[in-house]
């Protein structure tokens, strides 16, 4: 690797033309930055904690005492307890779950969505597409927040509708970029070539234009993610998402403000890992967004 | 065909025509809106009615007494008839600017959003001043120092705060700020020994009708952390922005002909390269105004700041209809209509898209 900073090298950038676009993929590693690296770092250690780290705590996340509100570092309690008396530890750990559980799923109900709306948009008639397109713009008539807000309102609070209304309102993002790579793709030759040979359309999107428009589209799908994250948090935050007694940053947030002035921390470690996580997702998404779709870098 | 037939009148009747054919498509979408969130509300768990009729009474009701209240309840609200003649009724009163009132307390929503619309008003309209200042400046020194170690520093703070879930850096600075340095408060919108009489409940309007100067100050110091928070995410856009296009225009010809003018560095940058920016900043503003009402519904529960999106949010844990169905009719309202307001904002600030 060259000594050179790898935020001003751009040589392999140059290289990337059409033809050139799968060495070019190739060759620009991920992770080549510090904030990069260390984002990476935070994301899978977050990963790591919400899958194992509930087997190695012990404790009880949801088993109420009457040591309420004890302090940091008091015996037995590293991270002290919450008003209930339940050990802060084991609440902060499990509660990475439901946050990535969710970000998670929603970012896949979007992807799924958005992708097969774009794919068959920009591959079928121009009626299809108009239909297609006007079911997504009416998801963006409104701002995300209030129509997550109103799905999960009118169904109930809980993983299912949060994932639902997270997915549909990214979804149009995900379908506008599918639509316009479909499109793009749908009058190359080799597309023409598997007609002729009498492949049928469901076939042809699936087998031949989706594996050319993975990069760009996966590079997406990533940024969706923190976003995802983003609006998971905020709801759970609300009141909206899991409900308790289920351990869940967001919710502890809201709980703990009752107890600013007496037990600062209980708001502070929720917060502090929530906007850790989805701050370092972010830069993941850029991160992979700049290794998967060389044209869309700066 | 119709297309080209379209574009062909556009032309020929030029920006009067854009400009109406925009105001028109409101109502359209207005309508929509309305009927997405009529339908919204139906589908609601659980009847407000069974909430009150089995919350109201002191000690346990029996099964036939809930029932009973349950629908002399449901008879008061109009949950009895049928959905279309609900919708009809709703659709109604929506021409008559009458919102119903509040499940509890019996408030009119038309009452509670006007004061409520506001604060939330102008909590945005903060947020974005905030945003706007801190993008200008941070994308111009981040362009000027360009791959120096300011502009990476510039940029890596900007894709930090567009991140920053609102919730989250909302309470870490209330206990930065009004728990450990206590030097803002951190609740609500004025302080509640303040006599504050509102008239407009636009503070700024009403110190000004009132001639009351001392309400600023206090004012202020409230909107202060709710609307950074809010700002800070616009923010980190914006300096993206203003960095991208300042480069742009730095290498240009005119700039380099206002430089052998013999004009000075300042006055290039105001004249010729930020005048240049005021256009995708603009575009910033209006696609990120949907983020900011979002964000808003947030930031006002974390700073119990009396707004739209604390109504709604209120409004949903209470099981409170017509306070979900206001709030969430006047903040896809409000998103429209700047929607509107940015479209044709591009109208005055760019001509070329006058021919289009």
């Amino acid at each position: 690797m060259s000594p050179r900073s790898a935020a001003t090298d751009v040589s392999w950038r140059r290289r990337v033309s059409d033809a050139g676009l799968r060495a070019a993929y190739a060759r620009r590693p991920v992770a080549r930055t510090v904030p990069a690296a260390a984002s990476w770092a935070v994301v899978a250690c977050f990963v790591l904690v919400a899958a194992v780290g509930p087997l190695l705590v012990g404790a009880d996340p949801t088993r109420q005492t009457s040591d309420a509100l004890l302090p940091l570092g008091a015996a037995g309690h590293l991270l002290g307890t919450d008003d209930l008396g339940r050990d802060e530890l084991a609440r902060v750990v499990y509660g990475a779950r439901p946050l990535l559980l969710v970000a998670f799923l929603a970012t896949a109900v979007a992807a799924l969505l958005g992708v097969a709306v774009g794919l068959v948009a920009g591959f079928a008639g121009r009626r299809t597409e108009w239909l297609l397109m006007r079911l997504m713009d009416l998801a963006l008539a409104f701002p995300a927040m209030l129509l997550i807000i109103l799905v999960v309102a009118a169904w109930r609070p809980g993983v299912p509708s949060l994932v639902a209304g997270i997915g549909v309102s990214l979804a149009p993002g995900l379908a506008r970029l599918a639509r316009a790579l479909s499109a793009r793709e749908a009058g190359r030759d080799y597309v023409l070539a598997a007609r002729l040979g009498g492949t049928r359309a469901p076939r042809i999107l699936v087998q031949e234009l989706l594996p050319n428009i993975a990069g760009p589209l996966l590079a997406q799908v990533v940024m969706t993610l923190s976003v995802a994250a983003g609006f998971a948090a905020g709801l759970s935050y609300l009141g909206l998402g899991i409900q308790p007694p289920t351990p869940d940053w967001g919710y502890m947030v809201q709980a703990g403000q009752e107890f600013l002035y007496t037990a600062p921390r209980l708001v502070v470690l929720p917060a502090a890992a929530t906007l850790i996580f989805v701050v370092a997702c972010n830069f993941v998404g850029d991160d992979l967004r700049d290794a998967l779709d060389p044209r869309a870098a700066r | 065909m119709t297309k080209t037939a379209m574009t062909k009148t556009a032309e020929r009747l030029g920006t009067p025509w854009l400009v109406a054919r925009r105001l028109l498509a409101v109502p359209i979408v207005l309508f929509f809106l309305a009927s997405l969130v009529f339908i919204a509300m139906r589908m609601l768990p659980g009847s407000p009615a069974t909430a009150l009729a089995v919350g109201g009474g002191s000690g346990q009701a029996t099964a036939a007494e809930v029932r009973e209240n349950e629908a002399r309840i449901n008879e008061a609200l109009g949950l009895d008839k049928s959905l279309p003649e609900q919708y009809g009724g709703f659709l109604d009163d929506l021409v008559h600017l009458d919102l119903g009132s509040s499940f509890y307390g019996g408030n009119s929503i038309t009452g509670l959003l006007g004061s409520a619309l506001p604060a939330t008003i102008e909590l945005t309209v903060a947020a974005m001043l905030i945003a706007v200042l801190l993008g200008l400046g941070t994308g111009v020194l981040a362009a000027l120092r360009k791959d120096t170690w300011v502009d990476t520093l510039t940029r890596t703070v900007g894709t930090v705060s567009f991140s920053l879930p609102w919730f989250a850096f909302g309470v870490l600075a209330i206990v930065v700020f009004g728990v450990w340095l206590r030097w803002l408060p951190v609740l609500g919108r004025m302080p509640a020994q303040l006599d504050y009489h509102p008239l407009t409940n636009f503070v700024l309007l009403d110190a000004i009708l009132q001639n009351r100067p001392e309400l600023i100050w206090p004012w202020l110091q409230h909107l202060i952390l709710p609307a950074t928070t809010l700002a800070l995410s616009m923010a980190g856009f914006i300096t993206r922005i203003v960095r991208a296009s300042v480069l742009e225009v730095l290498g240009d010809d005119f700039v380099r002909t206002a430089r052998m003018k013999g004009l000075s560095g300042g006055q290039i940058l105001r004249r010729h390269v930020l005048r240049n920016s005021s256009l995708p900043i603009v575009t910033v503003l209006g696609l990120q105004f949907g983020s900011l009402l979002g964000g808003s519904v947030i930031t006002e529960q974390v700073f119990s700041y009396p707004g739209v999106g604390n109504m709604l949010v209120n409004g949903i844990l209470q099981r409170d209809y017509p306070v979900v169905q206001g709030a969430a009719l006047a903040i896809a309202l409000l998103f429209t209509l700047v929607n509107v307001a940015v479209d044709l904002l591009y109208l005055v600030l760019d001509p070329r898209l006058r021919k289009a």
